[in-house]
């Protein structure tokens, strides 16, 4: 947590040359079917189990945008975003915990006329995902080793907010994200998760994410 | 907190609302997102036949478990007097329990390891070290210094093949042989190219785990109780008829069992040798494969002495090529040895004809080890042959030269009616083992009720 506050702030007030930095916090949702399936088919395998695994749906979102170029309703910028989900469960001699982060960087189109509070962005971003396991509070070994899945793919971004403006330079929104990928390579997320590779037959490669929150808007350049 | 930030040239009454909107939105959202989302693998199924699961081995019981839990009638048929297929106990031997069949946790990355998890069951890391027999002597360090699973491009011959190619003549065949008999097979069946293709499959863990108690009771305890009223020993299947929608199961009795739907759970060899009369009759393709998936001879042999003149773990023998020290992982004091035969060396062994020649043999090779302390300190031994068990026929399925993708062909499901699980139905590189049976058995639970 605090490496991320530390490169959003890098990131936030690193860039001289930026005119408006966006930092975003909220809540995010995320609807993965290559992850769905494999928690559906542990839960499935193991009746023996009284507590069901939560499917990995419910995260926080942080970001940061730096725009550096813009018209008069048009700016743009690069955004780095990191979210992360969770699924915790508690059994007998068993508390799983799944540790799923998503890292964003992508390149974003923000768009707004200067009479109206509402504004659009899209967004694309290069994803990478971190899939983890926890037993008992501890990282879940295999010889020694944690397991672990990396994923990669991309992602398309559509967001919405309404700026409120608290002073001449700093601004707030709350916003709604919509976010699909097209493509995220399943890696080795049935092994982390159900502990086999190829057993859960279909192999889903896309993934929605929604997300709404608030986000700070902070003009480096008095207009 | 939102308040404190309220803007300046926003109207109070504005902001409030505004506010009290973007909260009540940010409550909602992920219950309204979480409303969409079905919990069940399979919420569609509305499977309520019959099930009968052929085999109480760990595929079979497993699959019962699961039927079980979805409250899906279903009857298990056993051939043999227990449940457990491959997995034994032996109780009366030493002062500790000893497994009879599989004994090892490959991984605890698995379903299985899930189950020892849960159940509080207490396993421990096999470390043992290991000594070897070459040219006469034995030795701390493997002479074949040779991992095929590091090599690439392997040819579809047999290991012991494999080995003379790089370089490794006729003085290092038992020590090949000991590498072959961890995979079930004799080292001039099993193919160096398919086995390494499935073992990179592997995704269990590479450390070998030892119960305190058995790898049974594992299963026993945690499975087979919650199902055994369900079970019925002594039932040996001799025809399947699958030729109309209702399928009728007959036993050596001309017991009639009806089903919806069967789960085949034996062991390959006794599809191979057709000892089930399928009516119609498999599909060429469907037997072809079965006999392209090789089960060899395997016999565990638990030696007990007065003193432990022994190593943990002895490679290369020309009659064993592995032998371990069964206390390893269990909490005892009796000097129990356990010969773990595979292949020809099985074979030969069962040629013998006696229990009591079986142990000769396995004594003169430990006295020729370690200066006749074998014979001078023996007490009792117990032969486990699971080649002459009439329901098993061999120990465990290996990819034989040539096995292509036999394994998925034999593991396809008949007109949505027949079912195949076991551990030689494991296409995801974890035949051999209980898990990966285990694993068969919920894969064909999911593809029955898929195919409703």
């Amino acid at each position: 947590m605090k490496t991320n506050l530390f490169i959003l702030f890098m990131l936030a007030f690193g860039t001289a040359k930026s005119q408006t930095v966006r930092i975003d916090l909220g809540y995010s949702h995320l609807y993965s079917l290559q992850l769905d399936r494999a928690i559906q088919t542990y839960n499935f395998s193991r009746p023996n189990l009284t507590e069901k695994q939560p499917f990995i749906q419910h995260g926080f979102i942080s970001a940061v945008t730096v725009y550096f170029k813009r018209n008069e309703n048009l700016k743009s910028g690069f955004s780095a975003k990191h979210t992360y989900f969770s699924s915790s469960v508690s059994n007998p001699n068993a508390a799983i915990k799944f540790n799923y982060h998503m890292f964003d960087l992508g390149y974003a189109l923000n768009y707004r006329k200067p009479s109206s509070k509402l504004f659009g962005e899209v967004g694309v971003y290069a994803v990478v995902g971190s899939l983890t396991k926890q037993l008992n509070g501890e990282p879940f070994t295999s010889d020694g080793s944690p397991v672990h899945s990396w994923q990669f793919g991309g992602l398309i971004n559509l967001n919405l907010g309404y700026l409120m403006t608290i002073s001449e330079r700093l601004k707030l929104a709350p916003f709604i994200s919509a976010n699909f990928s097209p493509y995220l390579s399943k890696g080795e997320s049935e092994s982390v998760i159900n502990q086999t590779s190829g057993l859960v037959y279909e192999s889903y490669t896309t993934f929605f994410r929604f997300e709404a929150g608030l986000s700070i808007h902070y003009d480096r350049v008095a207009k | 907190m939102l308040l404190l930030l309220r803007p300046k040239l926003m109207k109070r009454k504005t902001f409030i609302q505004n506010t009290i909107t973007a909260y009540l939105g940010l409550m909602i959202t992920p219950a309204l997102l979480s409303s969409c989302r079905k919990e069940d693998l399979l919420p569609d199924s509305n499977f309520s036949g019959k099930v009968i699961i052929i085999g109480a081995g760990a595929a079979g019981l497993y699959a019962g478990f699961i039927l079980k839990s979805l409250g899906i009638d279903f009857t298990i048929l056993e051939a043999s007097n227990k449940a457990g297929g491959r997995l034994g106990k032996l109780t009366d031997f030493a002062d500790f329990p000893i497994d009879l069949g599989a004994q090892w946790l490959h991984g605890r990355n698995s379903v299985l390891g899930d189950l020892a998890q849960n159940s509080g069951t207490a396993i421990s890391v096999d470390n043992s070290e290991a000594r070897y027999w070459f040219n006469g002597g034995l030795v701390a360090t493997n002479p074949l210094n040779w991992d095929f699973e590091d090599q690439d491009n392997l040819p579809d011959v047999s290991f012991l093949a494999y080995a003379e190619q790089n370089g490794f003549g006729a003085e290092y065949k038992f020590l090949v042989e000991q590498i072959a008999g961890d995979f079930g097979a004799d080292s001039s069946e099993i193919s160096a190219k398919w086995t390494k293709a499935e073992e990179e499959e592997w995704n269990s863990g590479e450390t070998d785990y030892k119960f305190q108690e058995t790898f049974f009771d594992l299963i026993d305890k945690n499975i087979t109780a919650t199902i055994s009223d369900r079970i019925h020993l002594n039932t040996v299947v001799s025809k399947i008829d699958y030729s109309g929608d209702q399928l009728t199961v007959t036993d050596n009795a001309s017991i009639n069992y009806n089903a919806d739907k069967i789960i085949i759970t034996v062991p390959i060899t006794v599809l191979q040798d057709e000892d089930i009369e399928f009516v119609p009759a498999l599909p060429a393709a469907k037997t072809e494969a079965f006999n392209k998936i090789g089960m060899g001879a395997g016999m565990k042999v638990f030696l007990k002495f007065s003193s432990k003149f022994y190593d943990e773990n002895i490679g290369g023998g020309e009659i064993c090529a592995a032998y371990a020290d069964e206390i390893t992982g269990k909490t005892g004091n009796d000097n129990i040895l356990l010969a773990f035969v595979m292949g020809k060396q099985a074979e030969y062994l069962t040629s013998l004809g006696s229990d009591l020649e079986i142990t000769n043999a396995l004594l003169s090779e430990l006295d020729n080890m370690y200066d006749n302390q074998a014979t001078a300190s023996f007490m009792d031994a117990h032969v486990e042959n699971w080649t002459t068990h009439p329901y098993i026929k061999g120990a465990y399925s290996f990819s034989t030269i040539g096995i292509g993708d036999a394994r998925s062909i034999a593991t396809e499901s008949i007109d949505n009616k027949l079912f195949f699980a076991g551990e030689a139905m494991n296409i995801n590189g974890h035949h051999q083992t209980v898990h990966g049976a285990a694993e068969t058995g919920y894969r064909e639970v999911i593809n029955l009720l898929k195919s409703e």
